[in-house]
C-alpha cells in the first residue's frame, strides 16, 4: 500500500508555522537571568515536534536544523547549559532560516543553503560551549550580556559531529544498570547521549552515542569512572551505517506480556532509571491551553455557513415581507413565531460570524520581533506595550492587516522614537514607548499605534509638500497636514534609512487600509509623540449598503465610501465639450459618474437635476454617481461573481436582496477612477 | 466489525496521516491530541490497540501508558510508543511503563501497518 | 486526498462492452444535443436574472442559486437557433463546471439516455451549429440523432465568456 503524504503537508505547514510562531514569542519572553521551566520546555517540545513531522514528511532540512536546535534546547532545559543572550539570537535566527524552509517547502521556492549551513553552524558552535569545557566556560551573568554584543560565536575546537563510544564496564553485571544509568545521566548534562547498544553475552562492550559538540577528552575522563581504561573507544559515528541500524529496528515489541496494573507500578519505580526522576519529566498537568481546546477547521466549511446564514437571513426577510401583508389579529401567532425567528436568525448569524473572528493576537505577536530587531539595528531603546490583544476581527482581515501595521510599527520606530542620548537631553526616559491597542468601537475595529517621540513636524512636511509640488498652504489645519505622509512618494525622513528606504511608502499602507473597507487617521503633537488609528469594519463577509436605483436596476454602493447625497441644481452642473460632465459642489468640482450611461441602462433619468448625485471617495479621489434614487440603506452580505462568472468592470462583488433577487455591488474605486480618466466607456 | 484503534499525539499532521493510514487498512481510528486527552478518550471508549507518541504537553506517552495500565480494562491491551529516541534507554524505560511495543519516529505509513497487523492483526 | 480517491470517477458503468454513460438531451431548434449527465446539478424553470453591464447579449445574468451567484448562458441567442422567448415553460439546466455553476438556456429537455462510447461517431464539420470542436461525435438512437456535446469544454471556452482570460482553461 502506499500512502499519499502530500495530502498531509498542509497541515503540517500549518502546524509547524504554529509552532515556529510559539516558539518566537516564547524566546522573546523567556527571562535569562530565571528562565521559567515550563516555558524552557515548551519550547523545546516546539522543535521537537517540528522534527519529529517534518522527518516523517520527508522535509529533511527542516529535521536536520531542528534536530540541532532541539538537541540545544534539550540540554537547557535539564540545565545541562544556561541559557544567554546570544543563544536567544541564534535561536530567534534559527527560527528565520526554518521559516524560510518551510516557506519554501510551502510555496515551491528554494531556501538559500548558505543560510541554513550558517546556522546550523552557530547552534553546533553554541552547543560547544558546554560548561565543562575550557575556552567556553559557563557566563556569569555578568559576562552574558558581553556574549550577547559579541554574536559571533568564538571558535572551539570539538567535534563537530556524534560521538561514539564503546567501553567495557568496570564492574559486575549487577552494579551495570545503576552505574550505565549514572553515565548517562552524567553525560547528558554536557550533552545529550544515548545508548546505542548495550552488553551481550558475545559482546560485553556497551556503546553510547554523544551528540555533537562534545569533547572527547571530557567524554573519556567520565566514562573511565565506569569503564577499564585501557577498552574505552572515542571515535566519530558513521551516520550511515547507524542509520541503517535505526531502520532495521523501525520497532519493535517487547516480548514479556505487560504485567499486570499492581506490578507495573512496582516495576516502575524499581526499573526506572535515573531518568525518569528528573523533574521535566514529570510534566505536571497544566491548564488547557485555548488552542487545545479548539478544533481545526477549513475556512471554507465556515464560508459556507456563512453563506448558508446569510440565505437564511434573506429567506427570513422574505417570510417577514409576504406575512406583512397579513392581518395581524387574525395571524397573531404567525406574526409571533416570525418575531422569534427573526431574533433566532440574528443570534445565529452573529454566532456564525464570530467562527470566522480570530483574536488580533494573532497579528500582535509578531510585532515584539520586529521592535526588537529594528531598535537595535537602529541603536533605539524601545519597549512594546499591547493592549486588546484578544479583540477580535474577521480572519480576511487579519491577514490583511499584518502589513500596513507593521509597516506603522516600523514607521514609528525609525521617525518617532528618538535615540537614548537625543531622549535624556530632552529630559525624557531613555527608553521610548510604541503603545499597540486595539479594542471595538460600534461597527468597527480600531488599532492604535502611538509613540512617544518626537511626533510630526509641521514645518518639514509643508516644506517636503511643497518640494513635490502638492497643493499646500500654510493655513491648512494640523489634520490636514499630517495627512499628507500618506501621499505618494512622501517621506519626511531626513536621510533614507535601511528601513524606510524599503520602497513601500505610507501610501501603499494607507490604500491597504482602504483596500479592506478601513481607514486610517494620525494625532500629533510636536515632542510629545505620535498616534495613527486604522479603523477597521468587523468583517468582511458583511457591507454596510445604500441600495440605489437606475432604470429597473439596483445597485448597492458601500456606505463607507459615500460622503454625502444631494440633489443637484442646473447650477451646479457644468459641461466640457457640450457634455455635462463635472458638478460643482462646495468649491470642489466633480467628476460625475452616470450609472445608466456607464452601464448603459434603459428607462432611468438622465437630466443630472432630476436624479441623485451620491459623492463618493476612494484613493483620495472624489467622483459623484448620478442614479434615479436612493432605496435604502442595509447590511449585505457578500457573495463573489468570480466564483461562478469573470470580473465586471465597475463592480466589486454580488449580493442577495430581500426578495431573493441578486444585486450587484458597486466598485467604487474603479467608478472613481473611471471618472477621473473621464472616460465614460472606459469599461 | 473493524477493531478500533486510539491514536494519540500532539502534532494534528502526524495524527492524520496515522489515522489515515490505519483506515486504508480498515482499521477505525479514534484521534487525541495529548496523553489527557488519550486517557479520558480510552476511559470513555474500548479500543483493541493504542498508538502514543512521547513527547507531548499535558501528559507524556510514558504517563498514558503507566496510567492506562492502572486500569483494569487496558491491563493487557496492546500499547505502541511512537518516539523519535530508539535508545536502549527509551526502551527499557517503555517497558517498565508498561508498553507493548516501540516505533521509532520518523516512519513511514508501511512500517505501522507492518507492526500493527503484527500487534492485532 | 485527491490522488488516492480521485482517479476512477467517470464512465465505468458499462461491461466488457466499453464505455456507457448517461446523458441528457435537450433541443436547440432543429437539433438534439446530449451531454454527460454528471455535469448536470439540476434543472430549473427560467427566472428573470440580474443583468450584468455590458455582457455579451446570451450572458442573461446571474441568479440566486440557494445562495450561490450563477451565471445564466442563453444558448439560443449564443448560437442564434430557437426561439429566444421566456415563457413559464423555458428550462434552465445547470451544470457544474468543476467547482463552477452556470446555467444554461435551452428549448426544452427530453430525456436521458445511455450511450456507448462505440455508438458516438466522429462528427463530419459543420455538422452542427456548435463548432466541431466542442463536438465529441454524433449518436443516432431510433429515429433520433444526437450531437454528443463537451459541455466542459464549451462553457470554458474563450466565446462563452464566462472566464477570466487567467484562468480560462487550457
Amino acid at each position: 500500500m502506499s500512502i499519499d503524504m502530500s495530502q498531509f503537508y498542509q497541515v503540517f505547514f500549518e502546524e509547524a508555522q504554529e509552532h515556529l510562531d510559539s516558539m518566537e514569542s516564547l524566546l522573546l519572553g523567556l527571562d535569562i537571568g530565571a528562565p521559567d521551566a515550563e516555558q524552557l520546555n515548551a519550547i523545546f517540545r516546539a522543535a521537537h515536534s517540528i522534527k519529529g513531522s517534518a522527518g516523517t514528511f520527508g522535509f529533511t532540512d527542516l529535521a536536520e536544523v531542528t534536530h540541532i536546535l532541539e538537541s540545544l534546547l534539550d540540554r537547557i532545559r535539564k540545565g545541562g547549559l544556561a541559557i544567554r543572550a546570544d543563544m536567544i539570537d541564534a535561536f530567534l535566527a534559527a527560527g528565520d532560516v526554518l521559516k524560510a524552509l518551510l516557506a519554501a517547502h510551502r510555496d515551491g521556492g528554494a531556501a538559500d543553503p548558505a543560510q541554513v549551513a550558517a546556522i546550523c553552524q552557530r547552534l553546533s558552535a553554541l552547543t560547544a560551549g558546554a560548561p565543562s569545557s575550557v575556552s567556553a566556560a559557563a557566563p556569569e551573568p555578568a559576562v552574558a550580556a558581553a556574549a550577547a554584543q559579541i554574536p559571533v560565536p568564538a571558535a572551539v575546537t570539538v567535534a563537530p559531529e556524534e560521538l561514539e563510544a564503546s567501553f567495557v564496564l568496570d564492574m559486575d553485571a549487577d552494579a551495570a544498570v545503576g552505574a550505565i544509568d549514572n553515565l548517562l545521566a552524567e553525560l547528558d548534562r554536557h550533552w545529550p547521549a544515548t545508548m546505542i547498544k548495550r552488553a551481550s553475552a558475545d559482546d560485553p562492550r556497551w556503546r553510547l552515542r554523544i551528540a555533537a559538540g562534545a569533547e572527547p577528552e571530557i567524554v573519556r575522563g567520565m566514562l573511565e569512572f565506569v569503564a577499564r581504561s585501557d577498552s574505552i573507544r572515542i571515535g566519530a559515528t558513521d551516520a550511515k551505517a547507524s542509520d541503517a541500524d535505526d531502520s532495521d529496528g523501525a520497532y519493535g515489541l517487547f516480548d514479556a506480556v505487560p504485567p499486570a496494573p499492581t506490578l507495573a507500578a512496582a516495576g516502575s519505580e524499581a526499573a526506572a532509571p535515573p531518568a525518569l526522576t528528573r523533574p521535566e519529566r514529570r510534566s505536571a498537568p497544566r491548564p488547557a491551553a485555548a488552542a487545545e481546546s479548539s478544533i481545526r477547521v477549513d475556512v471554507d466549511k465556515v464560508d459556507q455557513l456563512v453563506n448558508l446564514i446569510g440565505e437564511l437571513v434573506i429567506t427570513q426577510s422574505m417570510l417577514a415581507q409576504s406575512a406583512s401583508t397579513l392581518d395581524p389579529v387574525k395571524f397573531e401567532r404567525l406574526h409571533a413565531g416570525l418575531a422569534q425567528l427573526e431574533r433566532n436568525t440574528r443570534d445565529m448569524q452573529e454566532a456564525v460570524m464570530s467562527v470566522r473572528m480570530m483574536p488580533i493576537s494573532a497579528v500582535f505577536s509578531r510585532f515584539p520581533r520586529v521592535v526588537r530587531d529594528l531598535a537595535q539595528k537602529l541603536g533605539k531603546q524601545i519597549e512594546l506595550r499591547t493592549t486588546g490583544e484578544d479583540t477580535e476581527l474577521d480572519k480576511g482581515l487579519i491577514e490583511r492587516i499584518s502589513d500596513p501595521l507593521t509597516h506603522l510599527i516600523r514607521n514609528s520606530i525609525d521617525h518617532g522614537v528618538e535615540i537614548p542620548a537625543d531622549r535624556i537631553a530632552l529630559g525624557k526616559p531613555p527608553t521610548g514607548t510604541i503603545a499597540l491597542k486595539a479594542y471595538h468601537q460600534g461597527g468597527s475595529i480600531v488599532i492604535e499605534v502611538g509613540d512617544d517621540g518626537g511626533g510630526l513636524n509641521r514645518h518639514k512636511i509643508l516644506a517636503k509638500a511643497r518640494e513635490r509640488g502638492l497643493p499646500v498652504h500654510d493655513q491648512m489645519s494640523d489634520g490636514e497636514v499630517w495627512l499628507l505622509i500618506f501621499e505618494p512618494g512622501f517621506s519626511t525622513a531626513e536621510k533614507v534609512t535601511e528601513v524606510s528606504g524599503r520602497g513601500v511608502g505610507m501610501d501603499v499602507v494607507k490604500r491597504n487600509i482602504a483596500a479592506m473597507g478601513g481607514r486610517v487617521e494620525i494625532e500629533s503633537m510636536t515632542g510629545i509623540g505620535t498616534r495613527m488609528t486604522v479603523r477597521l469594519p468587523l468583517t468582511l463577509a458583511i457591507l454596510d449598503g445604500m441600495s440605489v436605483a437606475v432604470g429597473k436596476e439596483t445597485y448597492i454602493v458601500p456606505l463607507g465610501h459615500i460622503l454625502e447625497s444631494l440633489q443637484v441644481e442646473t447650477g451646479m452642473i457644468k459641461s466640457v465639450s457640450g457634455v455635462e460632465r463635472l458638478i460643482h459642489v462646495r468649491g470642489e468640482y466633480l467628476p460625475v459618474v452616470a450609472l445608466y450611461e456607464l452601464f448603459r441602462i434603459s428607462g432611468s433619468k438622465k437630466r443630472l437635476d432630476e436624479g441623485i448625485m451620491v459623492v463618493l471617495e476612494a484613493d483620495g479621489a472624489k467622483a459623484a454617481l448620478f442614479v434615479d434614487a436612493l432605496l435604502g440603506q442595509h447590511p449585505v452580505v457578500i457573495k463573489s461573481l468570480e466564483s461562478n462568472y469573470r470580473k465586471v468592470p465597475g463592480i466589486s462583488a454580488a449580493t442577495i436582496m430581500g426578495d431573493g433577487h441578486v444585486a450587484l455591488i458597486l466598485d467604487v474605486a474603479a467608478l472613481v477612477q473611471m471618472a477621473k480618466s473621464a472616460l465614460p466607456e472606459a469599461a | 466489525m473493524p477493531k478500533t484503534i486510539l491514536a494519540v499525539d500532539d502534532s494534528t499532521s502526524i495524527r492524520q496521516m496515522v489515522a489515515f493510514t490505519l483506515k486504508t487498512s480498515g482499521y477505525d481510528v479514534v484521534e487525541a491530541v495529548d496523553g489527557m486527552d488519550g486517557l479520558n478518550k480510552a476511559r470513555s471508549g474500548s479500543f483493541s490497540l493504542i498508538l502514543t507518541d512521547q513527547n507531548m504537553p499535558r501528559m507524556d506517552g510514558l504517563t498514558l501508558v503507566r496510567s492506562l495500565r492502572a486500569l483494569a480494562q487496558y491491563a493487557t491491551t496492546p500499547i505502541l510508543i511512537l518516539t523519535t529516541e530508539s535508545s536502549d534507554d527509551m526502551k527499557a524505560r517503555g517497558r517498565a511503563a508498561g508498553a507493548t511495543g516501540w516505533l521509532v519516529k520518523p516512519f513511514d505509513p508501511q512500517k505501522l501497518i507492518e507492526v500493527v497487523k503484527k500487534v492485532i492483526g | 486526498m485527491m490522488v488516492q480517491q480521485g482517479a476512477a470517477r467517470g464512465h465505468d458503468a458499462g461491461d466488457e462492452g466499453g464505455d456507457t454513460a448517461e446523458y441528457l438531451t435537450f433541443t436547440l431548434g432543429p437539433e438534439e444535443y446530449a451531454i454527460d449527465i454528471l455535469k448536470v446539478q439540476e434543472i430549473r424553470g427560467y427566472e428573470l436574472p440580474t443583468t450584468i453591464a455590458n455582457a455579451p447579449v446570451f450572458l442573461k445574468g446571474v441568479i440566486n442559486l440557494r445562495g450561490t451567484i450563477a451565471p445564466i448562458v442563453d444558448l439560443r441567442i449564443k448560437f442564434n437557433i430557437g426561439e429566444a422567448e421566456y415563457t413559464p415553460f423555458t428550462v434552465v439546466i445547470i451544470l457544474n463546471i468543476g467547482p463552477r455553476v452556470v446555467g444554461i438556456v435551452v428549448d426544452s429537455v427530453s430525456d436521458v439516455v445511455m450511450l456507448n462510447a462505440q455508438q458516438i461517431r466522429p462528427a463530419p464539420e459543420f455538422a452542427a451549429t456548435v463548432d466541431t470542436r466542442y463536438i465529441n461525435g454524433l449518436c443516432t438512437v431510433g429515429e433520433r440523432m444526437l450531437i454528443v456535446v463537451d459541455i466542459e469544454r464549451l462553457m470554458l471556452s474563450p466565446e462563452m465568456a464566462l472566464v477570466d482570460a487567467a484562468h480560462q482553461a487550457q
